[in-house]
């Protein structure tokens, strides 16, 4: 057996939170910060739940997924880290509290989810997280008509009662907060254990549901059973690993557990294959975390208290509710992340990194289907000729003046180009040919595809993804009529159509341009300049220019569509269909732009 | 006429009906009421096809909606939304008739039509042509109410039809919808957080908490009922067992 496993008693952190919430009279919160300081969030969380908790309080956003799901939409989960930058999408969808601890967030906050409950942290002497006094002056009257769900601080020295600095926080805390009608919370479990004056309304208890120091009288929730790997013999003031971080004040005995515990622990020994003694050793042990400033990978609390040897004994007899760790195969166990290389940030890189590739394949399949479905509405009753009637005059007759203008001043650049460019090997004469090619082959549809892209695209995914997010597409479904053939089908139509005419349009207007600056300015004959130009088109040339137009219509519309009818809720939802329609179109543009001249003019 | 057994649906992380039966006879009408956030307007568009439930049955006359989808009841059933859900880029009478805009009836009939029942939910003809970007609040949920019973369904739903609204309005609407039952016979399922308007419009009352119905009756055993959701719900007291931080 070379491996060890963990039971975690769930009846031991009920009774544990029972305890903690009898010692008071005001409400008590859980906090399973840290995947629930290594025994997993959500199993405690759901546990807790059911024995009553209505708060829950987690390190960071991440954190909160699992717990939401664990003790579903009533409780509330609330955040220690804050509103962080790339939070509000995780807070505003699964309903967590933030706990601002900056003005920073305070303004991210009320900015991206007005509205939303948060709470406040200020400092009164940690300097962990949270607002310091003039901060708080600045943002308090603003914040405080919000109406935080809590204003809160930590205490940095309760597990000592005798400390100082506990009366001076309390003070300190008193004066940031007293005169306000905002819940207050100052206690965790050392907190509790300080009494009455330390309550306020609400304790958020931690490590002492866990059955850590100070709650001596909790009971124990984690056991470990682990196999010794080697004992060591240590004299007096000799050191043990890393960073000398323990040093024997005597000199140990053979089957000592403090130091057969820590080599098991220590992976050096592993590798350097040092003899392994079989022997079995069970140890009870509380494991401790210390939140959100850590000193990176510290070590477990030092203290001999928190090792009970009871040699000997096998396996506890696990009943009941208790879950089991291999903490091999589950690296979740906190103390074991610890020691070892940090495989879940790894594992959550490769999984973010999984994702996003995943998500890129399953956009391009969304849209594959919502082309295929344009096509079947489309060929299908009923048609809503209204609608395309107005979206050819939206798409085509509006976009006129912004498209004539880009063509009008291209154009004439081109030809500006072209004259002293080829004025290098005397081949300024050839201007009215190749603004020509240049505009019609290439040019023009591109230019007119990207105006549009700009133009028409954001707007259908604007108006659509608002229809969306004021539930009119719903309200369009329930009136019997597909959004795709009401919406959809009639923009993607008239897209399609009227571009070809557009990039005509923008062609002949280019050329216009070129034909202006050539005769304006560079001294060409008017009536040469012209038929040049005729003599020298082909009606391949035109043909390519006229369904690249198309093309680039149907795509720059189907976009607008498509992140339109994807938009997710609210305000930003808009925001972000927009933009992703406009990227989306502008790129697919180029990329079949690539592809059509390619097939065009590839012989 | 509607039966539901077992819906439940779960946003992301959020559980939001977690079981939920019920069921309506034909010609009558339900109120749901429950705290905000409690899933009343989702369970409403899982009824009507809006959003499909993660599990569960739903039975609409008979037919099992759940698996065939509901494109052919469709033109039985009437909406009014939450927030009204009005098209922005049509005229409040193309509004108003939006579904029988396609049947063949001449525009200035449909017009008239449409002023008709504005009529009804108590609006002037002058609204018939202005944007819904130009009406109240109160007046955009009239013009939704309007429109969710203008092509007479048989089946209607009301997303709080009072919410907005002033008393005397209230009052004008609580009546409409009732008169809608009573004799045109419709089934109507009625969202609301107004108390005056179930004892005004229900035969039947069910309250939505934690994902699941949690008391259902009819509208006289509301009264005297002793589940400490409901009275909580109905004295509007903070103290309960429905928390206040939701
Ligand atoms: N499309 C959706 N995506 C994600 N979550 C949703 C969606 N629709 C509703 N929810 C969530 O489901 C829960 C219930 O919403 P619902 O609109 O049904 O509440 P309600 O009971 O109608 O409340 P109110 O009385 O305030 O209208 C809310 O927490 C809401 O955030
Ligand atoms: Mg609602």
């Amino acid at each position: 057996m070379s491996t060890g496993h963990i039971t975690i008693d769930l009846d031991a952190i009920i009774a544990n939170w029972r305890a903690l919430d009898k010692m008071t009279s005001v409400e008590t919160a859980a906090v399973v910060k840290a995947d629930g300081y290594g025994l997993g969030a959500a199993t405690v969380a759901k546990a807790l739940a059911k024995a009553g908790a209505r708060r829950f309080f987690v390190a960071v956003a991440e954190e909160g997924g699992a717990v939401r799901n664990a003790v579903g939409p009533g409780p509330e989960v609330s955040v220690f880290a804050g509103h962080m930058r790339g939070d509000t999408d995780t807070i505003g969808d699964l309903g967590l509290t933030p706990i601002l601890n900056s003005l920073e967030q305070v303004t991210r906050h009320f900015d991206a989810l007005p509205g939303h409950p948060f709470g406040i942290q200020l400092d009164t002497g940690m300097n962990r997280l949270g607002m310091e006094w003039d901060e708080w002056a600045a943002v308090a009257e603003i914040a405080l008509a919000q109406r935080p769900t809590v204003v809160m601080s930590h205490l940095a020295c309760a597990d000592e009662p005798d400390h100082p600095m506990n009366a001076y926080q309390l003070d300190v805390f008193h004066k940031m907060t007293d005169g306000i009608t905002v819940p207050r919370s100052l206690a965790a479990t050392g907190g509790i254990l300080l009494g009455k004056d330390y309550h306020f309304d609400l304790c958020r208890p931690g490590i002492g549901l866990y059955g850590g120091l100070p709650f001596t009288k909790a009971r124990p929730v984690v056991q470990m059973d682990l196999p010794v790997v080697q004992i060591r013999h240590l004299d007096a003031g000799e050191v043990v690993g890393y960073a000398n971080s323990w040093q024997a004040t005597r000199p140990s005995r053979d089957r000592d557990p403090i130091s057969g515990l820590r080599r098991r622990l220590d992976p050096v020994d592993v590798r350097q294959g040092h003899a392994i003694l079989r022997q079995r050793t069970r140890a009870t042990y509380w494991p401790r975390v210390d939140g959100l400033t850590d000193r990176g990978c510290d070590r477990p609390q030092r203290r001999p208290a928190c090792v009970d040897p009871a040699w000997g004994s096998t396996n506890s007899g696990s009943t009941g509710r208790r879950v089991r760790h291999n903490w091999l195969r589950n690296p979740d166990v906190t103390w074991w992340a610890l020691y070892t290389p940090d495989t879940r940030r790894m594992k959550r890189l490769l999984a973010m990194i999984g994702a996003a590739t995943l998500g890129g394949f399953t956009t391009v399949g969304r849209i594959a289907l919502f082309t295929a479905s344009t096509f079947r509405h489309l060929a299908t009753q009923p048609f809503y000729g209204r609608e395309f009637g107005q979206a050819l005059f939206q798409i085509g007759f509006l976009s006129l003046p912004v498209v004539g203008l880009t063509a009008l001043f291209t154009g004439g650049a081109l030809a500006l180009q072209i004259y002293s460019g080829g004025a290098r090997f005397s081949a300024e004469a050839v201007v009215p040919q190749i603004v020509a090619i240049g505009m019609v082959r290439e040019l023009g549809p591109v230019l007119v595809g990207l105006m549009i892209a700009a133009r028409v695209t954001s707007s259908i995914a604007a108006e659509i993804a608002t229809m969306k997010v004021t539930e009119q597409i719903d309200a369009l479904v329930t009136l019997s009529t597909h959004p795709m053939k009401y919406l959809t089908v009639p923009r993607v139509l008239a897209a399609t159509l009227v571009m070809p005419a557009l990039v005509g349009v923008g062609d002949i207007i280019g050329i216009l341009g070129g034909y202006i600056v050539g005769t304006e300015r560079l001294g060409f004959n008017a009536a040469s300049y012209l038929q040049n130009t005729v003599d020298f088109l082909e009606q391949r040339d035109v043909i390519s220019s006229l369904v690249k137009g198309a093309v680039f219509g149907f795509i720059a519309a189907l976009m607008g569509c498509y992140y339109g009818m994807a938009a997710g809720r609210g305000a930003s939802g808009v925001g972000a269909a927009t933009k992703g329609a406009v990227v989306a179109a502008a790129v697919l543009i180029l990329v079949a732009n690539l592809i059509l001249t390619e097939a065009f003019f590839s012989i | 006429m509607i039966t539901l057994s077992g819906i439940t649906k779960t946003f992301g992380y959020n559980a939001v009906l977690r079981g939920v039966d019920l069921h309506v006879d034909k010609g009558q009408s339900l109120v749901v009421i429950g705290g905000s956030g409690t899933g009343k307007s989702v369970l409403i568009k899982c009824i009507i096809g809006l959003i499909t439930p993660d599990a569960g049955q739903i039975i609409i006359d008979g037919q099992d909606v759940t698996r065939s989808g509901h494109d052919k009841l469709l033109h039985r059933f009437g909406m009014l939304f939450q927030a009204s859900a009005l098209f922005d880029s049509l005229p409040v009478w193309e509004n108003v008739c939006f579904r029988m805009l396609r049947s063949g009836q001449s525009r200035g009939d449909l017009r008239d039509l449409a002023a008709e029942k504005l009529r009804r939910v108590g609006l002037g003809p002058d609204v018939a042509d202005k944007f819904p970007a130009e009406l109240s609040g109160g007046m955009q949920k009239r013009v939704g109410l309007a429109r969710a019973i203008a092509a007479d369904p048989e089946i209607i739903f009301f997303d709080e039809p009072t919410a907005g609204l002033d008393p005397i309005l209230a009052g004008v609407i609580n009546d409409l919808i009732r008169e809608i039952t009573t004799e045109m016979g419709a089934t109507a399922i009625t969202i609301t957080h107004d108390m005056s308007s179930v004892h005004a419009i229900a035969d039947q009352v069910a309250m939505i908490h934690d994902g699941v119905v949690q008391w259902h009756g009819n509208i006289g055993a509301l009264d005297q009922t002793d589940d400490a959701h409901v009275l909580q719900f109905i004295t509007g007291s903070a103290t309960g067992p429905i928390p206040t931080l939701r």
